[in-house]
Formats: structure tokens, sequence, C-alpha cells
């Protein structure tokens, strides 16, 4: 199960959804009430997209494999290879929304980038940008008021409670126009294997587009030369819990101001690590002989987790107060080697301000690595096959055509010259290259390529960092060794009312049932009655309906 | 009155300089801060209080771009039209509702309560702007919150208090309603027009809600959404999708606070003198 709480999650919205009804007929597609066409519990019976890569791929320093490992790359491509040769928009303008996490751009008129973007294009883009805090009220006025643009993003818990008749009311089914071999008008969305397609069927019908990522999201990170300090030079030689407990002891030394974990709010100490280490299931396990689904939370391996996160809190090895800190004051921590091991995603881990370049600047000796599974129960989550699945308003087909041919543009791939458009801008004017021929943002540039392009469509994310050959080679094999033990989530791509509709409050149940218990606010006794009140609450309700569709499919 | 000991006026001091140093405290980290180097701010954990080397960096940054000082210009722009347009349309209100030989000014009063204790919503406001044509346009920051209903009964409660022979005095001198109000009753009434101007000031500075509901187009952006956009960065809640978001630049975060902050903080000094003056005198009279 992931532990996570949805970054949107605090912000629902009761009464703005109430009072959209009334106002809105639109709306009717978004809740359970107000007569919306009844939601079913729906598999997958979608063609889908047709895998064909790309005939002019560049070749990788450390090539991917089919099992969905990425391509690495120690330099920038010196020759870019143009992916779409002639302007796909012929004077059109679409609009899209999206969120982001970085400050507002520059606008249109004093951006080079963005005008340079729109000349591929042949066409304008009239975005709308939203920090990602804020999406899900945004979107959920601009349902209500009927001003959703041609593309918008779509995650899950955004506010749609009957996904399936949400789309079938106001978005383009793309089935005739991608499934199968049709893909192939869109070369570079052809490019994009089929796991991440399967996370775009809504309702049986294929209605998004996927902002692919590295399927796993990882195990956290740990300092490498602070377990060297105390001894442990390579994870392998952790082979049980009990000298993982040993070994978070031995660096934790309090008179120093170092722990052994650092937590955030909502981060439930670090029971990520632990609960992909003990082997507990990616949300459900489905048993195929019966075809009965437990929820990750309900088997052994995940209450042996927890019962050992409070090991590890009663043991004073987890950074007392923690628990209270955002995810920036948690990364400060870490960076400055207040604590050993910590649960981030993978993404976190490169670029300039990931935590291998902002540790090496605060300390030279510092080594953080992204924990690969060393324990033999362990198993990696693919929890993070696409970031978001971006939906397509509908309207004409020759606009929805428009629409798909912008997301196959910037859906380039990795050394095109419209990947290096969208990533670093204009060469001369927001990058420049270095001795290698890799492109440095100029201050320009920093901010030029802060425009959310990579969010309107993405190729699948190869692994980069012009910074360190090493690095790569860090990331890439610690993404082969997380997809070797990876486990799908068997409820991926397919569609339950319940657990649509009460996605916040099952987890938000979950979560702080988990954290009082870790806490130590109550005893681990209570764990079951979490459990009842989990099922009693829709948990239930959205197994039998999971179950069903798995029958069927 | 019976002088304070000296053990008395010790603790109040002490009270006073603790509570004070409380205060002043995170306000001295947020411009140390963006006046530090990255390295120091991550060597620190993120909250530098003296920064050893001082950096400019940050506000040359933000001034630079264009997005800070743009959304800065909005921000004074929709501030004083906002607070011009407020006084005058709450000015008219209360005067209106203020005089008794008014028709139906007992009606418009109630209707003006009603909007304090009874909230429409957020989509029925959207949709309301949206109708008439307000989306993305600055007005949709300025009209929907033109009359602050607590704002005006302040204002209605202070002209009731004003003696009403004034007034009549100034009728039988042959002054028409518009004299009698911009000659007589509004320079009698300095104190809490300085108060409600300030309310309305600091609300259109901070307010952040409205434009992003209404706004798409992130060139019309005022400063405070900006500033969330900035402060939020690197904030969200733990997940493996919040790991795209970069760290954040952190002494740009405090500068974009310091930016947003000092403006507003140097308009009370000047209004400071008639807060509490203008405050009770229209609470408890009427």
């Amino acid at each position: 199960m992931n532990d996570k709480l949805s970054r949107r999650g605090l912000l629902r919205l009761g009464a703005l959804t109430a009072a959209g009804i009334a106002a809105s007929p639109l709306l009717a597609a978004c809740g359970n009430a107000g007569g919306a066409p009844a939601a079913k519990a729906q598999g997958l019976t979608v063609k889908l997209p047709t895998y064909t890569p790309l005939a002019n791929a560049l070749k990788a320093d450390l090539p991917g494999t089919a099992a969905g490992v990425p391509d690495g790359f120690f330099t920038y491509p010196k020759q870019l290879i143009r992916a779409v040769p002639t302007p796909p928009l012929s004077g059109a303008t679409i609009t899209a929304a999206t969120s982001t996490f970085l400050p507002p751009p520059p606008p249109r008129a004093q951006n080079p980038a963005w005008q340079e973007i729109e000349k591929r294009l042949g066409g304008k883009v009239e975005l709308t940008i939203v920090a990602a805090d804020d999406w899900q009220t945004k979107f959920n006025t601009m349902v209500a008021g009927n001003t959703l643009p041609d593309l918008f993003q779509y995650t899950a818990g955004q506010g749609v409670n009957n996904l399936p008749a949400f789309a079938a009311s106001q978005c383009a089914d793309l089935t005739a126009l991608l499934s199968g071999d049709a893909i192939k008008a869109y070369p570079n969305l052809a490019a994009i294997p089929e796991i991440f397609w399967k996370q775009c069927i809504v309702g049986g019908r294929l209605y998004g587009l996927p902002i692919p990522r590295n399927l796993v999201g990882g195990m956290g990170f740990y300092r490498a030369e602070m377990f060297a300090e105390a001894g442990i030079t390579d994870l392998a030689q952790i082979t049980d819990a009990d000298r993982l407990l040993e070994a978070l002891k031995a660096v934790t030394d309090p008179d120093r101001g170092r722990w052994g974990v650092i937590t955030a709010t909502g981060g439930l100490f670090g029971l990520s690590i632990f609960a992909q280490l003990f082997g507990a299931p990616n949300g459900w396990r489905l048993d195929k002989a019966t075809g009965k689904l437990t929820a990750g939370f309900e088997t052994e391996e995940y209450k042996a987790a927890v019962e050992f996160v409070i090991k590890l809190r009663e043991a004073g090895v987890i950074y007392p107060g923690s628990e209270g800190f955002d995810s920036l004051k948690r990364k400060n921590e870490f960076n400055s080697g207040k604590a050993a091991m910590t649960y981030d995603g993978l993404p976190a881990y490169l670029g300039p301000t990931g935590y291998l370049q902002t540790q090496k600047k605060i300390d030279p000796k510092a080594d953080p690595r992204p924990i690969t599974p060393f324990l033999p129960s362990a198993k990696a989550f693919l929890n993070n096959i696409v970031y978001a699945v971006n939906l397509v308003k509908k309207g004409d087909e020759a606009h929805v055509k428009d629409v798909l041919k912008v997301a196959d543009f910037f859906s380039s791939p990795f050394g095109s010259e419209e990947y290096t458009l969208v990533n670093y801008g204009v060469e001369g004017t927001d990058h420049t290259r270095d001795a290698k021929g890799n492109p440095v943002l100029t201050e320009a540039g920093a901010k030029n390529t802060t425009v959310p392009w990579k969010y309107l469509g993405a190729p699948t994310q190869p692994i980069f960092d012009a910074s360190s050959a090493e690095a790569v080679r860090i990331q890439h094999a610690a993404i082969s060794k997380l997809i070797a033990v990876g486990v799908e989530d068997p409820t991926a791509g397919l569609y339950s009312p319940a657990h649509e509709g009460k996605f916040e409050s099952l987890n938000t149940l979950r979560v702080d049932g988990l954290t009082s218990i870790i806490a130590g606010r109550r005893p681990m006794s209570h764990y079951d009655q979490v459990v009842k009140d989990w099922r009693a609450a829709g948990g239930d309700q959205a197994r039998k309906e999971f179950e069903e569709v798995i029958a069927k499919g | 009155m019976e002088r304070p000991s000296r053990i008395g006026l010790a603790a109040k001091a002490a009270i006073l300089v603790t509570v004070t140093l409380l205060v002043i405290y995170p306000f001295v980290g947020v411009i140390g801060t963006s006046l530090s180097t990255e390295t120091e701010i991550a060597r620190s954990g993120g909250f530098v209080l003296f920064p050893t080397d001082l950096s400019f960096a940050a506000y040359d940054s933000i001034f630079d771009g264009g997005t800070v000082t743009r959304a800065l210009a909005v921000s004074v722009l929709v501030t004083l039209v906002g607070t011009v347009a407020s006084l005058l349309a709450t000015i008219g209100l209360a005067y209106g509702t203020s005089r008794r030989e008014v028709t139906g000014a007992k009606a418009i009063l109630m209707i003006a309560l009603f909007t304090m204790l009874f909230n429409p919503g957020i989509i029925a406001n959207f949709l309301l702007v949206k109708e008439v044509g307000l989306l993305n346009s600055f007005g949709a920051l300025i009209l929907p919150s033109l009359v602050s209903a607590f704002n005006m009964v302040v204002l209605r409660s202070f002209f009731m208090g004003l003696p009403g022979e004034l007034m009549e005095s100034a009728r039988m001198d042959g002054a028409g309603d518009l004299r009698i109000l911009v000659r007589i009753v509004l320079p009698l009434s300095k104190a809490v027009l300085a108060v409600i101007a300030l309310f309305y000031a600091v609300s259109y500075w901070n307010a952040f809600f409205n434009a992003l509901l209404y706004l798409d187009d992130s060139e019309k952006f005022p400063l405070p959404l900006i500033l969330r956009s900035f402060v939020l960065q690197g904030r969200t809640l733990e997940s493996v999708g919040a790991a795209e978001a970069p760290a954040p630049v952190q002494a740009i975060q405090m500068a974009v606070l310091v930016v947003a902050v000092v403006p507003i903080l140097l308009v009370y000094p000047f209004l400071q003198r008639y807060f509490t003056k203008g405050v009770l005198s229209g609470a408890i009279k009427g």
C-alpha cells in the first residue's frame, strides 16, 4: 500500500461540490449524487496502443530493458535528432491546464524558449499554470464552471467521484484514435510502452495520455558513508531485520545530532522503506487461485514492518519530532547529515537540487545513495509508473487530433531538439554547452524553462546527470535492482467506485490509525481495530468491486 | 495609582522583551536567510539568523526575472484601485443606510448584513464572475470583494453617531446631500476612514484565493499567489509524486517573502494613530 497522503488530500472541498451540483449539471458527472449515471466497477477491455520504438532512437550508455529499466546517459547527445519534422498545428490554438511545483515562469513575451516552442508547434498553447497544492481547487472550479481546457491533468484523489461518468460526459474517447496500430500516427506517443498506457484506461476505454516515470518510486535513500563508519560497507551485509535494527542503532548518535531515520508528516515514520523491505504488497495482494484480494496493510508483512518501526522509535533511532516536519525540513535535515536514512521518491536523487549534489556541496564526503532491496524478503512497489494522466476535453475530431499532436510533440525523446527545447530552452540564450557538450542552463534559462511543458506530454524518462557518470550508474543500478523485485498493484487500471470515491477518507483513516500506533499513542493491539474500521468504511466494498472486475477479466 | 514595585517592573520588562524577541526572531530569520548563500542555508538546515557571508543574489534573481516585479506591480495596482473603489462604495452605502429618511435603507442594510452571515460558496461566486465576463481580468480581483459588510457597519455606526444638528444646519444653509457628505461628514470621519482603508488595503494586498480561482494567465497573478507558489515549493505532502518537486532555492523563497511583507508593513506606522480610535468609535456608538 502506498504510504502517502495524496498531496491534494487536504483540499477536499465538500461544500464546493454540494454547491456545484445545484449550480451546474456538469457536476452531476462528478458526484455519486444528483442523478449521475450509476458507476460500475470496470476492467481493462480495450486494446492498448502498440508499442513502436522510434527508428532513430539514440544509443544509450547504459541500455534500458524491456522490463522497464530506463536508458542511462553519461553525456547529453551532441547531435540532436528532430522528432517532429513539421509543425503539428497549422495556426490553431489549444488550451491546457496543469500543475507545477515551480514558481510561475516569465510570460511568453519575455520568454524566448516559450516563443520557440510555439513556433515549432505552429500554433499557440494557452496555458493555465497552477501550483501543485492548489490544483484540486482549481480543477473543481473548472469542472463546475464548464471552463475545462482542451488538455488537463488527472491524478487519483482529484475530487472526481465517478471518473467513468465524468470521462464519458466531458472527455474525448481516444480509443479509436490511439488503440492498437492507430497510435502510429503519433510516433513519439507510440514509443511509450504498454505498461504506461494501462494507467490511461477509464471505464474500459482509453481516455488518457501518460506522463511516464521510472515505474518504481524507490525505497528511499541512505548515507553510505555513515553506515560505512558503523562498519557496514555494503547494505547486503544486513541480512535480517535484527541486523538492520543494530545497524540503525549504530549510526544513531544523538550527542552528535545524528539519527538513523528521519521522517515527515504523513510519512508514517519511514514505514514505506520497511514495508517494501519486508515484502508487503503494493496496494493489494491478489491470490490468483481464488481471485481474492488482501489489502496491503492486512498482511503479516506489513504488520511486521509496523512493529519494526515501533522498535526503531523505542530504540531512539528515529529523529525525535521529525513526524511533525514538512518535507522541505526533512530534506534539509537529511542533507545536513542529521540522519542516515529517509524515505523519498527516486526522482529526488539527481539534478542540481537533488540529494547527491546538495549533500556533496555541504560535505564532500557525503555519499547518499538510493536504498536497494537488501533483505531477502524485499519487494519494490511499482508505484511511480506515471506522474499523472492527461485527459482531453470532448470536441470535434480535428481539434482532438490537434491536441494529440501537441501531446506527441512534448513526448519527443531524450536527445531530440524538442526535448532539449522543453528542458533546456534555446541554445545561446537559455543554455550553453560545457566542455563535454552537456547543456548548462543560464540564469535566464533556469527561469524560462519553468513552463510546465513536461506535464503536457513526456517520453519515457531516461537517467541523465551531466555532473557525474557515477551517479547515473548508481541510479541505473538501483532502478534495475528495484524493478527486478517489482510488484505491480493488481488493481492498477481497474475501476472501483468505492475505491475512487473514498480514496481520501480510506487513506486518511489508515494513515491516522497507523500513525497513532507507531507514535505510541495507541498499543499495537489497536492495529486490528484500524483494519476493521477501514473495512467498514469502504475498504470491503472496494475489495468486492475489484474482485468482481478481476473475476470478469 | 500605586507605583509598581521594582520586581513587578522587571518582570513586566522581562515578559515584554521575551514576547518581542519571539515575534522578531522569525522576521530576522527570514531576512537573514534571504541574504545568505545556498551552501550556508543548507548547512544550517534551512534557517540562517545572521549570515556570515552577505549575498544579495536572491534579490537580484527575483527582480531580474520579471515574474516577481510584474506581480508586485499588479498587487500595487489592485490594492490602490481596489481600496479607492471599496472606500467609495462603502461610504456611499454606509451614508445612505445611515440616513433614516432614505426609503428602503433598512432593506438594503439587511441585504448587506445577510452577506456577513451567509456566503454563497465558491462555485456560485465562480459562476457569477464567469457570467459577467470577469474571468481572467483584474476586475475579478476587486469587484467580488468590493464592499465588506463589516466595514460598512463600522462606518455606518460612525456616521449615525455624528450630531444630526450639523447636517440640519448645513441643509438650512442650502447644502445638498453630496455636499453634506463631502464637506461635513467625511472630514469628521477621517479616523474611521483611515482604518477602513487599511483594512481594505491589507485584504487586497494579501488576497490570493480570488486570483487562484478567477485568473488563468500567470502574467496577471498578484504577488500573494506568486509568493504562495514560492513558499509552498518543496513543502508538499510526502508522496512519490512530490519527489518531482525540485528543492527550492530557499534564499529566494525568503526574499520573495520579504518583498511581499515589507510594503504593507510600511503602511501601518502611518495609520497606527487612527487605529484604536477609529475602530472603537465606530463599534460602540450607534
